[in-house]
């Protein structure tokens, strides 16, 4: 069952919740809650998304960013300056990612559809 | 994605009066046998005889003349119930009573066992991982599994093939080397792997078997007798490989990510709850510099090879 405050809106700006180690290996990592003596595996995508959850970039901007790694979805501007929306399958799936790494304590969700970059730690490790 | 781990809980040591209880150990007239086997010191006192000298039989090239400093003291008490007036062996692990077993024949596995609830608890040194240990030209490899994944079983085939023998239990990391630290305790195989290991030429003596609870049926063989030098040095680890068992399928080895192999690694180790942090970093370097396989295990040659091959291909670089 996803959380309550999943992440759903595309001006939410989630962010890594802090004192949480994270070991990153290749492109994946491993968390490690001491709070509550929890760990937790993220593979390449989900490390991915965690990582540029920094209470700066909006859902929106993290599903470009995915989109645009793995080149599966339009980003950015179209011709006439306007902002396109991403491919509606990489946001659905960003949305379920981001609604996990919140259910799993690894996301606040203090900054939903805020833009408050005080909440972050910049560095994911 | 993500995943949750079950931590172990840690476990507290003995209080003193638990300690007091043991020094009976010294008592009876006897002198108390002491071993050294890696790092850890241990003594061993029955009132069945046959367990001393079957342990010491196992055990007998690490024999040591004094107790060393905070040596583990397990005991065999045999009891009668006052009631059926059966007879009981009560197994003590620094006075604590750890087993109660009726069989003569259960009572060295579940000193065995003993034996390792006190390393995993009171070993503080070592970074400890539940796995079998072997080595090959000086490149550890870690078998990590929980109970009945098969680990022994392909362990004691390697041990046939050449490999060296660093533990049949736990991985112990040194935090300060990250290397692996031999604990050559004897290996313990089930009935059903006797016949397998023994076509493999694994010298077991499987008239002297003995009764380990779930487990059934099981033999237990020194290193030392399937060649002098079994016992490997410390070494670094070079492969990570996760066993388990898939029946009739046929073997077959795939590669697993660091991250994963790390996350693997934590949920099977018994050092996380007290390294917290510094274990995921202690684990993340080791692992950083392992090659990291998943392996259905079967045929047992063919499983051997299968981790052979993995090791063939990291000493000459391949992908």
């Amino acid at each position: 069952m996803l959380s309550q405050c999943a992440i759903t809106r595309l001006n939410d700006v989630p962010c890594r919740r802090d004192g949480l180690r994270c070991r990153p290996l290749d492109d994946e990592a491993v968390l490690y809650d001491p709070a509550h003596h929890t760990l937790h595996y993220l593979n390449q995508t989900a490390y991915f998304i965690w990582a540029r959850c920094d209470g700066r970039r909006r859902v929106q901007d993290i599903a470009d960013a995915v989109a645009a790694a793995y080149e599966t979805g339009c980003e950015g501007q179209d011709s006439g300056g306007q902002e396109r929306a991403p491919d509606p399958r990489v946001l659905g799936d960003v949305r379920r990612t981001l609604a996990e790494l919140a259910d799993n304590g690894l996301i606040d969700s203090g900054c939903l559809d805020t833009h408050d970059a005080t909440c972050c730690n910049s560095d994911p490790s | 994605m993500t995943q949750l781990a079950a931590i172990p809980t840690r476990l507290e040591p003995p209080t003193g009066k638990q300690a007091a209880a043991s020094s009976g150990a010294r008592l009876r007239g006897r002198e108390l046998p002491h071993y050294r086997i890696g790092p850890v010191s241990v003594s061993v006192r029955s009132d069945l005889v046959e367990v001393e000298r079957a342990f010491h039989e196992l055990y007998e090239p690490y024999r040591v003349h004094a107790p060393a400093r905070g040596e583990f003291r397990i005991e065999v008490i045999a009891k009668r119930s006052p009631r059926s007036l059966r007879r009981y062996y009560h197994i003590r692990g620094n006075g604590e009573e750890l087993f109660t077993v009726r069989h003569p024949r259960s009572v060295l596995p579940h000193v065995e066992w003993a034996l390792n609830i006190l390393v995993s608890r009171y070993l503080p040194v070592c970074f400890q991982i539940h796995a079998s240990v072997m080595s090959r030209h000086g490149v550890g490899i870690i078998l990590p599994a929980p109970c009945g994944r098969g680990k022994t079983t392909l362990a004691a085939g390697l041990l046939t093939r050449g490999w060296s023998y660093l533990s049949d239990e736990f991985a112990l990391i040194d935090p300060f080397t990250l290397c692996l630290q031999p604990y050559p305790k004897a290996l313990c195989v089930k009935a059903g792997s006797f016949d397998t290991l023994a076509r493999m030429g694994l010298p077991l003596n499987t008239r002297e078997s003995y009764l380990k609870g779930e487990k059934g049926r099981v033999a237990f063989i020194n290193p030392l007798r399937v060649r002098r030098d079994a016992v490997a040095d410390p070494c670094p680890v070079g492969l990570v490989v996760f066993p388990d068992y898939g029946g009739d399928a046929p073997p077959a080895i795939e590669p697993m990510s660091r991250a994963r192999a790390v996350f693997e690694l934590l949920r099977v180790s018994f050092s996380f709850p007290r390294f917290r942090t510094r274990g995921l970093d202690l684990l993340a370097g080791v692992v950083s510099k392992a090659r990291c396989y998943r392996l259905r295990t079967g045929d047992l040659v063919k499983s051997c090879e299968l981790v052979e091959a993995c090791l063939q291909r990291r000493d000459s670089g391949e992908g």
